[in-house]
């Protein structure tokens, strides 16, 4: 129900309205019509009761007053009515009458109206009451008794002798001619009877089309005033509907409307000096006044978005719809075909009137305005090409964002910042967002688990610590006990010693982990690589003894300037020499050179393997030792920390497998820096 | 003498270990498994020395070490499984004296012990004012007039190369030599094979004094420049 009445009371609302508003001005129409016509006083005699008291009957009652008066009319004719009867006497003979025995002293039956004239003045009376004709005795026009006897109308001398008795009836009946007395001067009319008649007959359409109209219209203008919201959403309802229509088609219909209102404006001057005309006409004037309406309404709800629905917007939306399901080349490619297109009609319309301009029959006024024509069309068509190549000079700043993105996403400094959703690259970004979106999630996942991995080992090499204190510990403890069997010394000795490697391990894996998270304190400083090289051989010199392999090295004497930590770098070469003294082919040899070219130092330790070398392995990956059994001691982490603190240090590490030959190489940039000379204290 | 030592450890085995260990050098051994029962035995009078867990229930081992600092002046060891080095320094900021990382080595843990145990209780003399010219980093005290390496307090006996190179490294303390000029000044003569040689004596002089050779705290390579004595 409410939603019903929702709907209903602004429509009603404004019916109430639209009629009321017509019905006034059919009101005012009629009214101004009436009053032109009638007169005020006319239509004050429509309303009266008695006909007798109404302006009109005074009029005939004058007019027939000065005929009775004329000798000429008294000759010529006489009243065949007895509405209105008389008696006119000269010097006391009857002169003309309808009525001999009519006496101003006794009135007959059925009439009340006595209008007598003694030769000087006039006295009325009706229903016995004596009427004051005279007033203060000036006569002012209409309205009054135009009869004489005022001072400004004195009564004609002629008149003398006269005497006039008129008596009129109190209900004029109507008189039916008579065919048969046509013949003779008589006139036959209803006489009073049309007076009163008239009048009556007028009373009607007033009230129909004034009176009624004005009643009823202003009280539906009031309803709709007390229903002023309701009839505000009817204005939203139809400003919604007019805003439907496109800004074109209402400049179009102005055109319409401007003839209805100029219509309406003839009518309306017609109607003040009284020319009519077909009554279709007049409805120009409700009809531009709710046009006038309608354009007000959608102006004043549709004000801000007037240009938004319009036929030069959809068309805009289609094309661009239908663009932007384009891929941006063909999109590009389109606009500079449309541009050719759009050219060719204009420079075909210039050839025909270049031609036009020869022709010798024609006249030059069309050429003139097909010259106009084609003028307008040239602007236009610049406009276009305008607006063509706006769109290609934002297409092409999109691409220079887009590339920049690109490049941002290359080296991972990536901010987003989104195209316009109808630009050409727009897709291409949005590729790109997820391309990003995706390889960030990506890297950021391997890190977390690559981050995870590394606080395992961290926490598993923490925990491994305790136990080892206590394995280290009472191994030494039995170690040191005396007096045991040769054979049970023998297997502690095997017990110091796996739990030295044990150890030796898990510090291993703590330092990788500690380098892989970054955690690993470095102290770059320039070096002598060559000197470090030589002071590690030195260091290893015992165990490179023992192992029974040659180690032959190439190190230049001229130092090699390097920066790097030379605690961690000695970590590094420990490990590799320390790895090719373990996996090296008995009674080979090591070759350990360090060569200086275009700018960069590398050492490269190579080795002859004494197991196959498995294809394919990445040797510095943690855990990945030459073979899968893992029978050979290693902790399988020494090339992953030699790699790892390279790295730290800002070298590059490398390690390549050619058949048996196992190479490894360190490559650290040369720098001019040199060491501070420490001083001595 | 009967020095006692505090081993504060939540590992049961561990202390026992230690125990053992320090009971064979002739030392009394109290034991603590936390923080609080650590507080209670470190106001014992005999007591001499502290070694000191940090990972423990009730009482962490750096705020045990704060409290008995407080009240205490004696060699705070600490005995940590982290072995990072900012956990290092945190424990020597808090007052501890030495910082051992699990898994140690029982002979290395029982050197430190007896280092610092005697420096703790020699070290008025070693500070008397009869002292002549003597230079002094850490555990280690030249006395370049008599050429004695003094090793807490206790003379070194160093080969006459070993002592020259000493003799130079002490003099320059925290100073880097490069092999060549060691060779030069040690030898009187044109380095050959300079890195070998001088490499192989420093090896031997640390074996006499450093704790663990293997980690040396004094005499250091300075890879890719030189060697120097650790200024401490």
């Amino acid at each position: 129900m409410d939603t019903k009445s929702r709907s209903i009371k602004p429509a009603l609302a404004f019916l109430a309205l639209v009629c009321g508003i017509n019905l006034l001005i059919l009101s005012f129409a009629a009214g101004y019509t009436a009053v032109r016509s009638l007169g005020w006083r006319g239509i004050g005699d429509a309303f009266q009761s008695d006909y007798q008291n109404t302006a009109d009957f005074r009029r005939t009652i004058s007019q027939w007053f000065y005929s009775f008066a004329d000798p000429a009319w008294q000759e010529e004719y006489q009243l065949s009515d007895k509405n209105l009867l008389y008696k006119v006497t000269q010097n006391g003979e009857t002169v003309c009458t309808n009525a001999d025995d009519l006496s101003p002293n006794a009135l007959p039956e059925g009439y009340n109206f006595l209008l007598w004239f003694d030769g000087e003045t006039i006295t009325i009376q009706k229903d016995g009451q004596t009427i004051d004709v005279y007033g203060d005795g000036y006569y002012r026009g209409e309205g009054q008794w135009n009869l004489p006897g005022y001072h400004n109308i004195p009564v004609p001398q002629s008149y003398a002798g006269l005497t006039i008795t008129m008596a009129a009836a109190r209900e004029p009946v109507p008189y039916i001619m008579d065919t048969a007395t046509l013949t003779g001067n008589t006139i036959t009319d209803s006489g009073l009877y049309s007076t009163m008649d008239y009048a009556a007959r007028l009373r009607l359409p007033l009230i129909l089309f004034v009176v009624v109209p004005l009643v009823m219209g202003a009280a539906l203008v009031v309803w709709s005033i007390l229903w002023h919201k309701y009839k505000v959403r009817a204005d939203q309802a139809i400003a919604w509907f007019t805003g439907k229509l496109w800004l074109e088609v209402k400049l179009v219909l102005l055109i319409p409307f401007f003839l209805v209102c100029i219509a309406a404006f003839f009518c309306l001057v017609s109607l003040y000096i009284a020319r009519y005309y077909a009554i279709w006409l007049y409805l120009s004037v409700p009809g531009a006044l709710w046009w006038a309406y309608l354009y007000f309404n959608d102006l004043r709800y549709n004000f801000g978005r007037i240009t938004a629905n319009s036929l030069c917007a959809f068309l805009a939306r289609l094309y661009r719809g239908s663009e932007l399901s384009w891929p941006a080349g063909r999109r590009m490619l389109r606009r500079s075909t449309l541009q050719f297109l759009a050219a060719l009609p204009f420079i075909l319309g210039c050839i025909v009137v270049f031609f036009l301009l020869f022709a010798p029959s024609l006249s030059r006024l069309p050429i003139f305005f097909l010259l106009i024509l084609l003028a307008l069309t040239g602007l236009l068509l610049i406009a276009a090409q305008l607006w063509l190549m706006a769109q290609n000079r934002r297409t092409a700043a999109d691409m220079d964002v887009l590339l920049s993105r690109i490049q941002a996403a290359g080296t991972g400094s990536a901010s987003a910042s989104p195209l316009p959703e109808d630009s050409d690259l727009r897709s291409a970004v949005e590729g790109l967002d997820q391309m990003e979106a995706r390889l960030r999630s990506a890297l950021s996942e391997q890190m977390k688990s690559e981050k995870l991995k590394l606080e395992l080992i961290t926490n598993v090499s923490h925990d491994l610590k305790t136990p080892l204190t206590s394995m280290v510990s009472y191994t030494e403890l039995l170690r040191q006990e005396k007096g045991l069997p040769d054979h049970v010394r023998d297997y502690i000795l095997v017990l110091c010693q796996k739990t030295l490697r044990l150890q030796a391990m898990v510090q291993d894996v703590f330092d990788v982990s500690k380098a892989a998270t970054g955690n690993l304190p470095v102290t770059i400083r320039p070096l002598d690589f060559a000197k470090l090289l030589r002071q590690t051989l030195a260091d290893l010199d015992e165990e490179i003894q023992a192992s029974g392999l040659t180690l032959r090295s190439d190190l230049p004497n001229a130092p090699v300037w390097i920066m790097a930590d030379g605690d961690r770098l000695y970590r590094v070469f420990q490990n590799l020499i320390g790895n090719a003294l373990k996996y090296a082919l008995s009674g080979s040899r090591i070759y350990l050179t360090l060569s200086v070219d275009e700018g960069k130092a590398t050492a490269v330790i190579q080795n002859t393997s004494r197991d196959e070398l498995p294809y394919g392995v990445d040797f510095t990956e943690r855990f990945v030792r030459g073979d899968q059994s893992r029978t050979d001691g290693g902790s399988g982490l020494g090339l992953s920390i030699a790699r790892t603190f390279t790295e730290a240090c800002g070298g590059v590490f490398s390690i390549r497998t050619q058949a048996d030959l196992f190479t490894a190489s360190v490559t650290f940039p040369l720098t001019q820096t040199r060491p501070q000379p420490e001083v001595a204290p | 003498m009967n020095e006692s030592i505090l081993v504060v450890d939540d590992d049961a085995e561990i202390v026992r270990a230690i125990a053992i260990l320090l009971e064979k050098e002739g030392y009394r051994v109290l034991k603590a498994y936390n923080g609080l029962q650590a507080l209670e035995l470190a106001m014992d009078p005999s007591l001499r020395l502290i070694l000191m867990d940090v990972m423990m229930p009730k009482l962490d081992g750096l705020s045990a070490v704060l409290k008995i600092r407080e009240q205490r002046n004696l060699p705070i060891l600490i005995l940590s499984a982290k072995g990072e080095d900012t956990d290092k320094i945190l424990g020597l900021s808090m007052g501890a004296d030495d910082y051992i990382a699990k898994p140690f080595h029982p002979q290395e843990l029982v050197a430190r012990v007896r280092s610092h145990l005697r420096r703790y209780t020699q070290l008025g003399d070693v500070n008397s004012p009869t002292q002549k010219a003597e230079l002094v980093t850490g555990r280690l005290c030249y006395l370049p007039d008599e050429k004695t390496l003094l090793v807490d307090g206790t003379p070194v006996r160093l080969t006459a190369t070993e002592l020259k190179i000493v003799d130079l490294l002490m003099r320059n303390l925290g100073r880097v030599f490069p092999a060549e000029e060691i060779y030069r000044r040690v030898w009187n003569e044109e380095p050959y094979s300079a890195e070998n040689t001088v490499m192989v004596h420093v090896r031997r002089i640390r074996e006499k004094i450093e704790l663990n050779p293997k980690e040396p705290e004094y005499l250091k390579v300075v890879w890719g420049i030189g060697y120097k004595i650790e200024k401490h």
